[in-house]
């Protein structure tokens, strides 16, 4: 039998005694994401490039020990949680913006370095990196190619999937292999599309080559201020109807403007029923039109107000209360349960009338901040779990907000990902011969099982509750059985 | 183990972390690269995020309060740059006070360079005839001539701590200014204003003391510097001796009381954001919560006044980088203003340097007690400055000033290191620096 | 279908679409039967305009499938060789763009959700029908381009665009080189071009070949001078080079963007009859005519050369059409990445025993 000592030994000469954790107090805060789950794992060990990833990767294979990449613990959907206990590693030494080349458009960077560094890297030769989720200024690269994130501006751009050119990555086996490269298209089957998007089931990866796109020349940038989520919702379908693709379009409700205000003074109107944020980017010549055509729908469908910002500064302070809402929610309760559903956007307002009738049924509060343009809801409950019941309550109540959306004709998740807490929901979408399809490409990759175990389809058994941690290794040496 | 708190292990329960702060964190990990602890060693232990979490666990009772643990809060700098980027508005720097509070009564570890710390704080520091004395020599050396000869030599980085302390040193320094010490003449029909002096910014700065009341004087203030007043107590609460941090909070607020309603400028970040919170330290003092409010109202930093009241056109033909001090950008969310005071001086160039909002490091004692992070910090300001080769470094705190002059060194680039009052003084017409 | 491939016994199924690309890869190894899957796979296409989606069966031609998005004002801005009687399905499977491949994406970046025959006969399917999804694995970037190795597609949803007005415009270029001057200085200027390729035909100057919305054509003119409307049938000259009836050997070779300039170069110093740059995807094509067609061997040496060069920023030159005289001299494919044991291993999972298409993709998967 294994014990914990061993493994601490091995993952030791591999990384270095000082790039692995093991001691209770310190593996406690790589427990959790950001999510409600949690799960403490045995050790985290930080690699410092392929090599090592792959070594410690053999080592926990031959060992029997379960693996959880992890980037910076942003994440939506608990994929960065070691479900099965096991063995966490962390990207954390592998932050280096490698290469930004402005003739190739491409940069090359670490799976650490996170996404907003990137930007600032691209920035200096006039081009950025499209893919912006919310959580930008601390979410790594690493864990986007893993989540194949998204964010505002992937409504006119595309998401992550569409800007990585080329990955290294060390598969669940522990081999290091390069999926695509510099250039856009490469023949052969798409294995960088195959494995973007595999929340860490597939392998770690070590290497990102992204695409770089250049600033626009110029932005518009409104909110028109309603008195109803509705009157917003039918005004994102005016907008795409009438042929106009904005940069972005985003919803928020009454109850985010209020926390977002509260917490970040970005002058969104605290009185207003729902807001959203409309974007175009181009030429003036070109997307001054396109404003105004925006501008109209929004007063069609019955707008109060449309601000136009009038600098780059304001700009910047309505997106920060957007990108920061889901955070300011703290402010209303202690947790947040954010879903993430799709829906075909001619549904958005039914759906959304779906949800409060659910919420409301359930007693709960929830805020809603999405990309209305994608059709990509996030509704947000939010609770304090310490109430008894409460979250029980929660989960439930969630459930049944994604089976509306899946029942309206959309799908689970738009770009948190499946994790940990929507794969036994899976088989509302797919069959039987659907799942065990998709789960044949981890056999591909060398996944038998305890590479991110418990993410993404249907789990099996080994996967127990997440949210209740057991005792038991808390007072346990590193001599502990395992 | 029970989560409802009733296994907490905090040593002293009653000045435990509130609750309802602790459980505000969503653990969104929107604040972790905001962290200069974090940005260097890429630990979610050493991230705000982290060090709540495990506030958390120790108090709903799932972990002691271990040296690991108090290692990890140990290395905070206290900067408060996670509460500025925070959306869900945690208080951390009250937190993290509230958190030291409870290691300073029952350390883990390190407990006898504790006390002797608390010793110096409160028997040093917050006695101004002590720290006078203690400064003196000091000053002597300041201004030996073989100093930047003994510099060079490189024999000084062989002194440890004392080595750290003596390369922050300024080049001289000045005479000191102390409360009831002579300001300028007022032009008639000044608005009467009280400048808050401090303990280490009096003693060490005082000629920032004297432009600050120049520039005021311009600003068509009749400065004042209320005898009674004495150290604000940031640095005993950063360091969770709250009981003393009150106490001189009480001192500063009936020795003040009777300058009302005139505003309290002061030309240090650390002290000011004290001072503004002095509401919040004593909440819990029924004879004092109301009036610590009041006092805390009539706080404003030296930029939020003049760039409110305007100072006469200056001139200063230099590169200058403006440097954030973590408690003015951070705590006081103070940014524009230095800038835009800067901006408007003919002649001057303002360059921007990346992280010229994140922590130098100095924070307080904090250069002394965790050299290596304080060194790793300073390194990378030491970078960005060669990189823009500024002439002028401009901030508006002792501590970054001290520090900065280090990195000046450390740079090897010719710049001086100015307090925007300083800077100010100087583009406006300067002064007799007797 | 199902019973065809079950019955198949050893023959490996060649599927049929449109039959545009049949030539596409090395020979079927072995005793194979071609599918008319297109034919088997017609229906009805479900447009939902609101939601720019639209269901479509594999075997709707683009032609169809652009009249019946036409009619409410939208459009799949891929345009692969020989849209109007490619079949969605077999676009899919070949994974070939066109011009507009820089703006609007790779055959693959339109697909939102897509069921596909499995060589065991069980039909599956992977994605849904919304724009933005990440439910389960992304096997539709698998299944596209795999040239039906992994199985045979039935059905794709596509994501649609609204139609903008734009107006096709050129103007000629003193050389390859200020062609591709031209067209970064355009795209930095964030003019939007819907396309821009530089089209050479041997014995003509070169000329700049783009689309653009009316309105950006002053801030055009600005960048290259005065433009005139494209005359008819360049544009698809552009999009077809190297699949017309009388292109006896066609390459297409993707490089970065600045090996692009030496990749055309040395292109040029084959002769083709046509060449058509794209740029901003790295992205050449050269065609020969009958007339133009050169000697194998020689051919395959400079083939050889152009994929050495290549090869080193991941690049690729693959040989779409060859007189069937080349074939012993020249691989389609050129040599596999790195990744080509996870590539087999990908087909010993979906199929096993090779009965789609055994021996035709890259490798001789």
């Amino acid at each position: 039998m294994t014990t914990r000592r061993e493994l601490l030994a091995g993952l030791s000469a591999i990384a270095g005694a000082a790039n692995v954790l093991w001691r209770h107090e310190d593996l406690i805060v790589y427990e959790f994401d950001g999510t409600i789950e949690k799960k403490l794992p045995y050790a985290v060990v930080f690699p410092d490039g392929a090599e090592q990833v792959a070594a410690v990767v053999r080592l926990c294979n031959a060992l029997g020990f379960a693996i959880t990449p992890r980037g910076a613990g942003t994440g939506l959907s608990g994929g960065a949680v070691p479900a099965q206990r096991g063995v966490v590693i962390a990207t954390a030494r592998m932050r280096r913006i490698l290469e930004v080349d402005p003739v190739d458009r491409v940069a090359v960077v670490e799976p650490g370095a996170p996404n907003i560094q990137l930007t600032e890297a691209a920035a200096e030769h006039g081009l950025f990196y499209a893919p912006d989720p919310s959580s930008q200024k601390a979410c790594t690269i690493g864990g986007n190619v893993a989540e194949n994130a998204g964010g505002p501006h992937c409504l006119a751009l595309g998401v992550t999937t569409n800007h990585v050119l080329g990955i290294e990555v060390v598969t669940a086996d522990g081999e290091i292999v390069w999926l695509g490269g510099r250039t856009m298209d490469a023949p052969g089957y798409d294995l960088r599309g195959g494995f973007i998007g595999s929340e860490g089931t597939l392998g770690v990866v070590t290497k990102v080559v992204v695409r770089l796109l250049p600033v626009p020349e110029s932005v518009v940038t409104l909110l028109g201020i309603f008195n109803s989520v509705e009157e917003a919702s039918v005004t994102v379908g005016a907008i795409i109807s009438s042929g106009l693709i904005p940069a972005a379009i985003e919803m928020m409700d009454r109850v985010t403007l209020q926390a977002a205000e509260a917490g970040l003074q970005c002058g969104y109107p605290a009185d207003a029923g729902a807001v959203l944020l409309v974007e175009f980017d181009g030429i003036p010549e070109v997307i001054e039109s396109q404003a105004t055509a925006a501008r109209a729908a929004c007063f069609e469908a019955g707008a109060s107000e449309v601000r136009v910002a009038r600098d780059a500064a304001e700009r910047e302070r309505l997106w920060k209360g957007r990108k920061g809402a889901i955070g300011a929610l703290g402010r209303i309760a202690p947790n947040y349960y954010i879903l993430d559903g799709v829906v075909p956007r001619s549904r958005l307002v039914t759906v959304m009338a779906g949800v409060d009738e659910i919420v409301s049924r359930y007693g709960l509060q929830v805020a809603n901040v999405f990309h209305a343009g994608d059709g990509n809801l996030h509704p947000c409950v939010v609770f304090d779990e310490r109430v008894p019941g409460t979250l029980e309550r929660v989960l439930a109540a969630g459930a049944e907000i994604m089976k509306v959306c899946v029942d309206a004709g959309g799908s689970l998740t738009g770009e948190h990902g499946v994790g940990y807490e929507k794969n036994k929901f899976m088989p509302w979408l797919y069959s039987e011969v659907d799942l065990e399809n998709m789960g044949r490409i981890r056999a591909v990759f060398g996944n038998h099982g305890r590479f991110n175990p418990c993410k993404l389809l249907p789990a099996g058994s080994g996967c127990g509750e997440m949210a209740h941690n057991d005792a038991a290794m808390r007072a346990a040496g590193p001599d502990a059985y395992v | 183990m029970a989560s409802d708190g009733s296994h907490s292990f905090w040593p002293i329960p009653a000045d435990a972390p509130a609750k309802d702060d602790l459980s505000r964190c969503v653990h969104c990990g929107l604040c972790v690269n905001a962290c200069p602890t974090y940005a260097i060693t890429g630990l979610e232990t050493e991230s705000p995020r982290g060090r709540i979490y495990l506030a958390r666990a120790v108090d709903e009772g799932h972990i002691p309060l271990t040296a690991a643990v108090q290692g990890h809060w140990d290395l905070c700098l206290q900067c408060r740059a996670c509460e500025a980027v925070c959306p869900s508005g945690v208080p951390y720097g009250r937190l993290m006070e509230h958190v030291r509070a409870q290691v300073a009564a029952k350390p883990p570890t390190g407990g006898k360079m504790r006390r002797l710390r608390r010793f110096g704080l409160r028997n040093v520091v917050a006695r101004p005839r002590v720290l006078a004395a203690a400064v003196w020599p000091v000053r002597l050396w300041a201004a030996f001539p073989l100093r930047g000869l003994l510099r060079r030599s490189g024999l000084l980085r062989k002194l440890g701590r004392l080595g750290v302390i003596e390369s922050q040193l300024p080049a001289r320094l000045g005479r000191p200014f102390r409360p009831g010490d002579a300001t300028p003449a007022a032009n008639p029909g000044s608005a009467p204003i009280v400048l808050f002096t401090g303990c280490i910014m009096g003693e060490v700065f005082g000629d920032v003391h004297r432009a600050t009341a120049r520039v005021l004087t311009r600003a068509g203030f009749a400065v004042e510097a209320t005898v009674g007043q004495g150290c604000c107590g940031a640095l005993s609460a950063h360091d969770g001796d709250l009981e003393f941090a009150r106490g001189l909070a009480r001192d500063n607020i009936d020795a003040l009381e009777r300058t009302s309603p005139a505003t309290i400028v002061n030309n240090s970040a650390g002290c000011g954001t004290a001072l503004k919170e002095y509401g919040d330290l004593l909440a819990g003092d029924p004879g004092y919560a109301d009036r610590a409010r009041q006092f805390s109202a009539r706080v404003k930093d030296f930029s939020e006044v003049v760039a409110a009241a305007g100072i006469p056109a200056g001139r200063f033909a230099k590169r200058v980088t403006y440097q954030d001090p973590c408690h003015l950008a951070h705590a006081q969310r103070v940014r524009n203003q230095p800038r835009a005071l800067l901006g408007a001086l003919a002649g001057i160039s303002v360059v921007e340097t990346p992280g010229g909002d994140m922590c130098c490091g100095a924070a307080g004692l904090y250069s002394l007690v965790q050299p290596a992070m304080s060194a790793s910090l300073r390194t990378r300001k030491a970078e960005q400055f060669k990189k823009f080769a500024p002439e002028v470094i401009v901030t508006a705190n002792p501590g970054c000033q001290m520090q900065y002059e280090a990195a000046v060194c450390e740079a090897g680039i010719q710049a001086r290191v100015m307090h925007l009052a300083e800077v100010l003084d100087e583009a406006t017409g300067g002064g007799r620096t007797d | 279908m199902r019973d065809l491939v079950a019955a198949a016994g050893d023959l490996t199924v060649v599927p049929v679409g449109g039959a545009t690309q049949l030539e596409l890869g090395n020979a079927p190894s072995g005793p194979f039967a071609l599918m008319a899957a297109g034919a088997a796979l017609r229906g009805e296409v479900q447009h939902e305009r609101e939601d720019l989606t639209a269901v479509v069966p594999a075997g709707v031609t683009l032609g169809e499938l652009a009249a019946i998005l036409a009619a409410k004002g939208q459009h799949l801005p891929l345009d692969p060789p020989l849209a109007e009687t490619s079949t969605i399905g077999g676009v899919m499977a070949t994974g070939l763009g066109g011009p507009m491949r820089p703006r609007f994406g790779a055959p693959r970046d339109f697909v939102l959700g897509m069921t596909v025959l499995r060589a065991d006969g069980e039909l599956v399917k992977a994605g849904g029908r919304v724009v933005k999804n990440v439910t389960g694995y992304d096997l539709m970037r698998l299944w596209c381009g795999s040239l039906g190795t992994l199985g045979i597609i039935t059905e794709v949803t596509v994501r649609v665009y609204p139609m903008a007005p734009a107006v096709d415009l050129e103007c000629p270029v003193a050389s390859l080189a200020e062609g591709l001057e031209l067209v970064e200085r355009i795209y930095r200027a964030d003019v939007r071009a819907e396309f821009s390729d530089i089209l050479a035909e041997s014995g003509e100057a070169p000329a700049l070949v783009l689309r653009a919305p009316e309105r950006a054509v002053p801030a055009l003119e600005a960048l290259t001078g005065p433009l005139r409307r494209l005359t008819p049938g360049r544009y698809a000259l552009c999009r077809d080079a190297g699949y017309r009836l009388d292109d006896v050997l066609a390459l297409r070779a993707v490089t970065t963007p600045s090996r692009l300039r030496a990749l055309a170069t040395d292109l040029v110093a084959l002769k083709p009859s046509t060449l058509v740059v794209r740029p901003l995807s790295g992205f050449v094509r050269a065609a020969w005519d009958v007339g133009s067609a050169p000697n194998a061997r020689q051919f395959g040496g400079a083939l050889d050369q152009l994929r050495g060069a290549t090869a080193a920023v991941g690049g690729s030159v693959v040989a779409d059409r060859m007189p069937a005289g080349f074939r012993g001299e020249i691989e389609a494919w050129g040599p596999p990445p790195g990744s080509f044991g996870l590539m087999r291993k990908l087909k010993e999972a979906y199929d096993p025993a090779g009965r789609f298409n055994r021996g035709r993709y890259i490798g001789g998967i």
